[in-house]
């Protein structure tokens, strides 16, 4: 319980500080956040955005949580979920599949490209030291380069009037919604990951192995833990889970491929892997969270017309405090 | 003789570590002051104090007559106070100008007065006969050269009281031999020398007076012509009665290490181990004696495969070792003297950490047999009396004594061939230390080779079969233990080399 | 044959968009010399941006929007300096938050900002000077603030390595246990080379809004605050080699938009990637090469704790 102090206050002080920035363009902050919440949780079609929202945000939680579990790390998890969505969108739009194999396939490729992006700044980590936040940002700019390139580029659509997208996916190629909204079978693809991924850390050889690492490095070493290798595959892992979010993204909710297929998820995967503290059961609930934060954005944004970056701000602060309060209680 | 510092009552705890206990410390005007203690002694923290870098929690110092506070060094500087630090204060990237006049303000402020400087440091060179390459980066000097820089720092601040950390441990002979004659030359023209040591010749050699802590406490200060190594020895050292656990002698069986030649060196580069021999047995222990800091870290980290070996091989059981990793050391339990760095994972339950080592056993595919893990953690803490509310409380929650608990428990409990125990009971109570040591001597009865490293001459004396001394990378002298006395073994730890006393 | 013209016309517009990088640059060679990380430049001048433009706005007067661009960013690192320094916390993900923060405070507050016109620092043609042919145009025509930059590298150059202050900034960022034990305050240093760091940051932001595009629109540092990371190690933490480094990499991106606009082959996309694989690939060899032959300040990133046992 002493562990939910930190989180707790963190959020309360980020939603003051928001609100004095509201107050400031002369928006009456408890008037917002009510909007917010009824808006999220009082319609079918509030909820159904929530969980929309939440989707990406437990898998680049995940992606942010397992490496933080060996002590490193993942900045990447943007630049990875773009290359996992650019991956899924070749299978989806040029590879003439049969419908049964179409998503399996963008599945598999997704978490593969976003895997090997993930590899790239691992392997500079554990061969030559690379500070992995320096090498996992700036990879995140490539893959956005390289989507955009792509998009204006090669994989331009044919129906799209020169806009910067791709054509509609094929029907096989998408993810099946529900309930006549939004809300998309990639809300469960992401739940059954996050739990398997807990049995992992919790149950298997490999999970220990990757705390300890995490715990005490040296004494990882003294176990005869490979820490090398440990670094490796849990970056992986991370670019993995980003990717599979590139691909429910872009077969879920875009339905093509194009320049905004995230609005931050990646870097939002941050305070969410932070507020859960690793804890890949937590990460569910506190990508919940995150993700009413995002509707909510949606709400300011066309209630008030408060420009979505204010959840920037939230996300920023939340990090903020938190590290305070763990620095703070250290001492 | 007038008094220039007068430290009185001064104390400084460290949690429940009483490092400074009540010290009552006065230094003449123009004498060198030797400071003489084992490690742990609290010689350091009291200069340390002294210097600004540390508050005491009780006690004041008076300099020059007048009572002082310093909150930092930048104070004790001002007052006219310098010290020349065990490991030293220098910036590799910059010259040796420029470490000089660091934060000391010239004449033409804020801008530097290069003429001004090298004049200065040419007059103090002359005079002192310290000699330095004023452009060279401090980087490619020789360990001697740095020193001599970091004295010239103290000199070109007209100090009136220079303090000397170990100033000898990095030297060669001659090197020993020049800073002594500077030292000298220098309280002839009213410096006044604090020397802090834990070698007894040199104290005997360069000061005037000499003053002896012992575990945080002063035992007394003798005019150095008038005393001797033995009784300085004794000071140090002390006699104090104990508790005996009284090993029984067993009989020895086949050797289960031998450590031939072993050269290992530290983190900087430099050999912490020279040419270290010895054998254990079964049933025997050895223990390793000397002031922490004389290579016993590099040696038992070398051994247990924690550190590469320069030269040299060690033998484990017939089988050569030296080139192999932690895992194939199975057989080997490591107690090491940093717990809570190399030993133990803080944040992870009291479960993972008794499962460091062994977790690779209870595979089952993927998984982990959690259920027999947890039946064995129990069976262990029960066996070795781990105070803990559960095995999944977190391991840092448990209380110093619990936790040495929980490392001989793991280690012990796979019954290994060779034990490495390194300060094994330090900082713990009573309770804990009798327990640790009886577990100890249980395991060499039962068949083990333990190497006891530890700088507690009584633990030392009650558990091992034969002694050794440790002293600047070297072993000066295995001794039965019948023919070990305290005087004897106190002398080799403070770099006596022939047994004279 | 390449048309004189048409490369001065180019080096001209390298000054020119190299000027936001170098102020940038050299501001984080301070706070880095000093042994404070700070990754939050790209919030920082952005914010600087935002400020400069509003006030600018507000005021009618670019000085001053200037000015406070660069107190908006002395505000931000001293949030970053609090963490660091006082907190003790980890530099990195504080400098990374700081990005966010920027870009999202000055995306909410700027909503409105957008399409404004303020009030602007124009180009100031040096008499005499700027009537040479081809020269003129490159060196003499600019605005005061590009040739403050140039003045300010050799300002930094000097104090850094000709005064005691710079000593002992040197002194703080390579061995803080020495500084200290000379009677340096190691804290003090370090707050005030992050903060005036970040002042300088903040003014290339707002030279960005008000003297180089002469707009305001979100996100306009365009990835900038990460190739000047990039730079500060380029330039091997020495304000005279960031003048270079400053202007080259303004040339490439003046280059890239040109041969955009003129249609030639290579992707905008793809040449936008490159600023990013470069300084990777810095970063890299700066690391393997070894940060000590590299010049990176050896307690880059390091709280200091005094006291502390080794």
């Amino acid at each position: 319980m002493r562990g939910l102090i930190t989180p707790v206050l963190s959020i309360a002080a980020s939603l003051v500080v928001v609100g004095i920035l509201l107050a400031a363009i002369g928006i009456n902050p408890v008037e917002a956040y009510i909007a917010m919440f009824t808006n999220s949780f009082t319609s079918k079609f509030g909820l159904a955005e929530l969980c929309v929202k939440t989707t990406p945000l437990i898998l680049t939680g995940l992606a942010v949580a397992i490496p933080l579990r060996a002590g490193l790390w993942n900045i990447g998890a943007e630049g990875q979920l773009y290359m996992g969505a650019f991956a899924a969108s070749v299978i989806a739009l040029y590879s003439n599949l049969p419908g049964y194999a179409m998503l399996p396939a963008m599945f598999l490729t997704a978490a593969v490209f976003g895997m090997a992006w993930a590899a790239i700044p691992a392997v500079l980590k554990a061969r030559f030291d690379l500070n992995e936040i320096l090498s996992t940002l700036l990879l995140n700019y490539v893959a956005i380069h390289w989507v955009e390139y792509m998009v204006y580029g090669p994989m331009r659509g044919r129906e799209v009037y020169n806009f910067p997208y791709t054509d509609l996916f094929p029907d096989a190629a998408t993810l099946p919604r529900f309930f006549g909204t939004r809300f998309h079978l990639g809300f469960f693809i992401a739940i059954l990951i996050a739990i398997i991924i807990y049995y992992v850390i919790k149950k298997t050889h490999f999970g220990f192995s990757l705390r300890i690492v995490g715990a005490n490095p040296r004494a990882a070493e003294y176990a005869g833990i490979n820490r090398q290798r440990m670094i490796v595959y849990s970056m992986m892992l991370g670019g993995m889970f980003a990717g599979i979010a590139g691909m429910i993204e872009v077969s879920g909710i875009q339905l093509r491929l194009r320049p905004l297929i995230s609005t931050g998820y990646g870097y939002a995967g941050i305070p969410v892997a932070l507020l859960a503290s690793g804890n890949p059961l937590l990460v569910m609930v506190s990508a919940t969270l995150f993700g009413f934060l995002y509707v909510g954005g949606s709400v300011l944004q066309t209630a008030y017309s408060v420009p979505v970056a204010i959840v920037y701000v939230f996300h920023s602060l939340i990090v903020l405090f938190i590290i305070a309060g763990q620095s703070l209680r250290r001492d | 003789m007038d008094t220039l510092l007068e430290m009185r009552n001064i104390v400084k705890r460290f949690g429940n570590l009483v490092a400074n206990d009540h010290i009552n410390f006065e230094v003449r005007r123009g004498e060198i002051h030797g400071l003489l203690g084992e490690n742990g002694a609290g010689k350091t923290t009291l200069m340390n104090i002294l210097y600004g870098i540390y508050r005491p929690d009780e006690g004041e110092i008076i300099f020059e007559g007048e009572k002082v506070r310093f909150k930092s060094p930048k104070d004790a500087i001002s007052a006219g106070i310098g010290m020349v630090h065990q490991h030293f204060m220098l910036v590799p990237r910059m010259n040796v100008f420029q470490n000089i006049v660091l934060g000391y303000r010239t004449p033409s402020d804020p801008l530097v007065n290069q003429k001004w400087v090298e004049e200065r440091v040419r007059t103090l060179s002359e005079k002192y006969g310290i000699d330095v390459a004023l452009y060279e980066f401090v980087m490619n000097l020789s360990v001697g050269e740095e020193q001599r820089v970091e004295i010239l720092k103290a000199l070109f601040r007209d100090v009136k009281l220079l303090i000397l950390d170990e100033p000898t441990a990095v030297l060669t002979p001659q090197e020993v031999d020049s800073l002594f004659y500077a030292l000298k030359s220098m309280t002839k023209s009213g410096l006044t020398i604090i020397f802090i040591t834990h070698k007894l010749k040199e104290a005997l050699k360069v000061t005037d007076r000499i003053t002896v802590l012992r575990r945080g406490k002063k035992v007394g200060t003798v005019n150095t012509s008038e005393t001797n190594e033995r009784e300085l020895t004794r000071m140090m050292v002390g006699r104090d009665i104990g508790f005996y656990i009284s090993k029984p002698v067993t009989k020895y069986g086949k050797e289960v290490l031998k450590v031939e030649d072993l050269w290992v060196r530290d983190e900087r580069k430099n050999y912490a181990v020279k040419g270290v021999n010895f054998s254990i047995r079964e049933g025997e222990i050895l223990g390793i004696a000397g002031v922490s800091g004389n290579g016993q870290r590099e040696l038992e980290e070398a051994i247990a495969g924690l550190r590469k070996v320069e030269k040299g091989r060690i033998i484990l059981d017939g089988k050569e070792i030296t080139k192999k990793g932690v895992r194939e050391r199975e057989d080997i339990a490591y107690i090491p003297e940093d717990r809570i760095g190399v030993g133990l994972a803080p944040s992870l339950s009291v479960l993972e950490n008794l499962m460091l080592k062994d977790f690779k056993k209870y595979k089952k595919g993927f998984f982990l047999n959690f259920e027999e893990m947890e039946r064995k953690a129990k069976e262990l803490i029960e066996e070795f009396s781990v105070k803990t509310p559960s095995i999944h409380s977190k391991a840092g929650t448990l209380s110093g004594g619990n936790i040495q608990r929980l490392i001989l428990a793991r280690e012990l409990s796979k019954n290994p061939r060779l034990i490495i125990a390194s300060q094994p009971t330090r900082g713990l109570d009573v309770e804990g230390t009798d327990y640790v040591r009886r577990r100890l001597v249980d395991a060499a009865v039962k068949g083990a080779a333990v190497l006891l490293i530890s700088e507690d001459l009584e633990e030392v004396f009650q558990l091992a079969d034969r002694i050794a001394v440790m002293y600047e990378g070297e072993i000066r002298g295995i001794m039965e233990r019948e023919k070990a006395s305290y005087d004897k073994v106190g002398y080799l730890m403070a770099g006596g080399l022939e047994v004279t006393v | 044959m390449i048309d004189p013209g048409l490369l001065a016309s180019l080096l001209a517009s390298s000054i020119r968009a190299g000027t936001p990088l170098l102020y940038t640059t050299l501001g984080e060679i301070i706070t880095e010399r000093s042994g404070v990380l700070n990754l939050g430049l790209e919030g920082i001048m952005i914010t600087g941006a935002f400020t400069g433009f509003a006030v600018s706005l507000l005021t009618g007067n670019p000085w001053l929007g200037v000015l406070f661009g660069g107190i908006a960013g002395m505000v931000l690192a001293f949030v970053h300096a609090f963490f660091s320094i006082t907190l003790k916390a980890n530099q990195s993900i504080t400098g990374l938050m700081l990005v966010l923060l920027g870009l999202g405070i000055t995306g909410f507050l700027g909503r409105n900002y957008i399409g404004e016109v303020a009030f602007y620092i124009d180009p100031v043609k040096i008499p005499v000077l700027s009537d040479i042919p081809y020269i003129g145009e490159i060196l003499f025509s600019h605005d005061p603030l590009a040739y403050i930059a140039v003045l300010l590298a050799a300002i930094l150059w000097f104090i850094l390595f000709r005064t005691r202050y710079g000593l002992e900034i040197i002194a703080v960022g390579e061995k803080p246990e020495a500084a200290d034990s000379m009677g340096v305050n190691v804290d003090r240093v370090r707050y005030i080379a992050t903060l005036l760091g970040g002042f300088l940051v903040g003014v290339g932001g707002a030279y960005l809004s008000l003297a180089y595009a002469k707009l305001w629109t979100e996100g306009m540092t365009a990835g900038r605050g990460w190739i000047c990371l990039a730079l500060v190690i380029f330039s091997g933490w020495m304000p005279q080699r960031a003048v270079l480094g400053a202007y080259l990499f303004g040339g490439l991106d003046v280059l890239s938009f040109k041969l955009q606009a003129a249609g030639v082959g290579v992707s905008y996309h793809l040449m936008k990637m490159v600023p990013y694989v470069v300084t990777i690939v810095v970063l890299l060899f700066s690391v393997i090469r070894k940060r000590v032959a590299f010049g990176a300040p050896a307690a880059l990133g390091v709280p200091y704790i005094r006291g502390k046992k080794e």
